[in-house]
């Protein structure tokens, strides 16, 4: 699946450009927000009042995803988000208690369903098409680009709008840290993979792309190859999957150039990565947590950075982890494997090249 | 070349009833299960009729098994006595050999217990709330169902609304095609919630009586509660394994007509164009369609939307029903819910009556199955499912076996 076009709203510099930030930005709040666009340039004013912040950034980019490639109508719009528009439900649930259950705002309610964005999606770009929504935490994302995968093999489609979005509000982050994700001490964000206690930072984030069953012929494509779903995994089944990976992909462990893991500073799950680095151990290890936060979806930034990084042939200083001097070189960037462990029960690989 | 996809096993759990053969006692009785709440706390407990499953969810722990202690929400329960008895039937067990997969759906996930305790973990965050961890979403359910029957190799959650689960089964049927699993486990599960009552209370389309699919006078529809699952495999493995085939999914279509955010297109262009492609990948023609279980929520939008569509389509009408007048609108489970009551009348040769039905409405003039019917020859049924968002699904289930 060739990645023709992509859009990302990420607590970094993001959007907008097809290419990579400059600088990262830090946060020390263990949360990390948004940089939000200007809306107004993808949605009307009256809208944009009544839409929430996570229905805002998912139209927002799918909207300028679908920009770039005016001539593809997308056959099929399929989108991945672990917890929806919170926000909505979370004032819908506070409504319901507030006025006991009498004259309530039916907006909230209609936006608190999950597929709201792929029926806005719709609506607007007047896409009549196969249209779905996954909402299984950490698989959500993945199972998105699975679904598109499976169209592109049945033939029956040549371009695919896939995304993802997931908002962290206030109350959410709270309900989350009574469950133990967040760490107890204020981190910051670029020293996150450093701190060896439990718990992790909380983030947000949406992409989405425009994916092809074939490649432009005017310039290098990055494109999504395989992706593997685990649940509770381990390590013997890591080990299957990643066998089947290679063998399915007619590779070989050296084959893999860098190595895109979602290690997050949780010393409670540390899931398989050190097991992965040691397996795959000619591949350049790169990072992404400390610049997106830890959310259902995070597997999607992951996608969205890496995509620069092989189109680009570059691979930006932050990406590489504060302690270690391990650098790339100048060898060319052809494969690079994504791995996801989202607190221990969904775990993903994504094999991705250009 | 497609290869056959049958259906190997059926389980549900509505108001009418736990079991196929229990839910097709009360289809035969034409007898609703729609009643006020007696395990909800609401406001709306004693206005509206729901389709409440009558058992708290004490009494549901119990009836879905010793090992399951603390943290299962209705959710939850209902999705694992749905499907024990699916599981069954397909004689499937986790340990032999099979790559099974669990395609769920549900719109709300454990909203039924996040929105008892959730001013309590926000303003008295020192309690302890541990059983209710992770709730909050849609996968939870999921999860706990599949480590019950001990699935691993694949499980997922799809979320359209009102065709959630109906999209579970089409994604079941083609990772089977594509050869990504053996066994594809289909289907929905979702409990009453004050969070969707009020939803729905305040888009003023609840019916404060009995729902009247496809009548004149109808005014909106009856919420429900439930489970479905279906079980899925290629018609060669069931053979091996010795598994029933009960029938073959044969058609199906996801359509988004992109209309409205919460209404259909009143000419039904969408539900047209779901139950037109269906027919389509089944190779088949309007009339070898026997029976139609409709959408038929019994909203005003709904059911003109919907018949205007089936007159387009088939002109001439098969016997078609609604069963929400039985179950209520089980939300994201309807689409299963309706897939095994559909596969029942075509085993059984059954058309299910279409309750609380007087005045024809103006305009399509269409007349639904009055009266429950056996004996009948069914080669094809289609069930349809349309939802919030424009989101449509119609699915066909065929004969497995020649008719007589």
């Amino acid at each position: 699946m060739y990645i023709r076009s992509a859009a990302c709203i990420s607590p970094q510099e993001s959007f907008g450009q097809g290419e990579l930030f400059e600088l990262a930005l830090h946060r020390d709040t263990n949360s990390m927000t948004c940089v939000e666009p200007d809306y107004s340039k993808y949605i009307n004013p009256v809208q944009i009042r009544r839409m929430s912040r996570a229905l805002k950034m998912g139209f927002s980019a799918a909207m300028e995803c679908l920009k770039q490639e005016p001539e593809r109508i997308p056959e099929a719009i399929i989108i991945g988000t672990g917890k929806g528009c919170m926000s909505d439900t979370e004032i819908f649930l506070h409504s319901i208690r507030e006025y006991q259950e009498t004259a309530l705002n039916a907006t909230y309610f209609i936006h608190s369903t999950y597929n709201q964005l792929n029926g806005m999606i719709a609506l607007n770009k007047k896409i009549n098409s196969y249209n779905v929504t996954y909402v299984h935490r950490g698989f959500s994302f993945e199972h998105a680009l699975l679904d598109a995968a499976l169209h592109f093999a049945e033939g029956d489609a040549k371009n695919i709008l896939v995304g993802s979005f997931d908002e962290m509000t206030r109350e959410h982050f709270t309900v989350k840290k009574h469950w133990g994700y967040w760490k107890q001490e204020k981190v910051q964000s670029d020293l996150l993979l450093l701190s060896e206690t439990p718990g992790t930072i909380a983030g947000e984030g949406t992409s989405f792309y425009l994916l092809s069953d074939t490649p432009p012929d005017d310039k290098p494509c990055a494109a999504i190859r395989h992706v593997s779903t685990l649940y509770k995994p381990d390590q013997q089944d890591m080990q299957i999957a990643l066998e089947a990976l290679l063998r399915e992909n007619d590779l070989k462990p050296e084959d893999i150039d860098l190595l895109m893991l979602g290690e997050n500073g949780d010393t409670d799950r540390p899931g398989h990565y050190a097991w992965m680095k040691q397996t795959l151990a000619s591949a350049t290890p790169l990072y992404f947590k400390h610049l997106c936060g830890e959310y259902d979806t995070a597997t999607n930034f992951a996608c969205w950075l890496s995509r620069c990084i092989l189109e680009q042939q570059r691979i930006p200083e932050y990406a590489y982890h504060p302690a270690d001097d391990r650098r790339h070189g100048n060898q060319k960037i052809k494969r690079l494997l994504i791995y996801n462990n989202y607190f221990d029960l969904n775990q993903s690989l994504v094999l991705m090249n250009v | 070349m497609r290869e056959a996809i049958v259906v190997s096993g059926l389980g549900i759990v509505t108001a009418i009833g736990q079991g196929v053969q229990a839910s097709l006692q009360s289809l035969r009785a034409e007898k609703a299960g729609l009643s006020h709440l007696d395990f909800l706390n609401t406001a709306h407990a004693n206005i509206f009729p729901f389709g409440e499953i009558k058992q708290s969810t004490q009494e549901l722990i119990q009836s879905a098994g010793s090992s399951i202690q603390r943290g299962y929400t209705r959710t939850s329960l209902l999705g694992i006595m749905a499907l024990q008895e699916a599981w069954q039937q397909a004689s499937l067990r986790p340990q032999q050999g099979l790559r099974i997969g669990l395609i769920n759906a549900t719109t709300v996930g454990g909203m039924c217990e996040v929105e008892k305790y959730y001013f309590d973990l926000l303003e008295h965050p020192e309690g302890d709330y541990s059983e209710y961890a992770d709730t909050i979403d849609c996968a939870d359910c999921t999860h706990k169902i599949a480590d019950h029957f001990g699935i691993r190799h694949h499980v997922s959650t799809i979320s359209t609304a009102c065709s959630s689960s109906a999209n579970a089964i089409m994604l079941g049927e083609r990772m089977l095609q594509q050869n990504m699993l053996d066994i594809a486990i289909c289907g929905g599960t979702d409990a009453l919630t004050r969070f969707t009552i009020n939803g729905f209370n305040a888009l003023k389309n609840i019916d404060r009586e009995a729902c009247r699919p496809f009548d004149a006078n109808r005014n909106g529809l009856n919420l429900g509660e439930g489970a479905a699952y279906i079980i899925l495999e290629k018609a060669s493995q069931a053979k091996s394994r010795g598994a029933e085939a009960l029938a073959i999914l044969s058609g199906y279509s996801n359509f988004n007509e992109s209309f409205h955010a919460t209404a259909p297109n009143p000419e039904g262009e969408g539900a047209y164009q779901v139950m037109h492609r269906a027919l389509q990948k089944a190779g088949l023609n309007p009339g070898d369609i026997d029976y139609i279980n409709a959408h038929g929520t019994a909203t005003l939008t709904n059911d003109e939307s919907e018949s205007n569509a089936m007159l387009r389509l088939f002109g001439q009408l098969p016997r078609f029903s609604s069963t929400k007048c039985y179950t209520g609108h089980t939300l994201a489970a309807a689409g299963a819910v309706e897939a095994v009551l559909s596969i029942a009348a075509l085993q059984n040769g059954l058309a299910y009556a279409n309750l609380n039905f007087e005045t024809p409405m103006p305009g399509s003039a269409l007349i639904p199955q009055l009266h429950f019917e056996s004996g009948l020859r069914m080669r094809h049924v289609m069930s349809n499912s349309f939802a919030f968002g424009g989101n449509n699904a119609s699915l066909i289930f065929s004969q497995s076996k020649p008719l007589p």
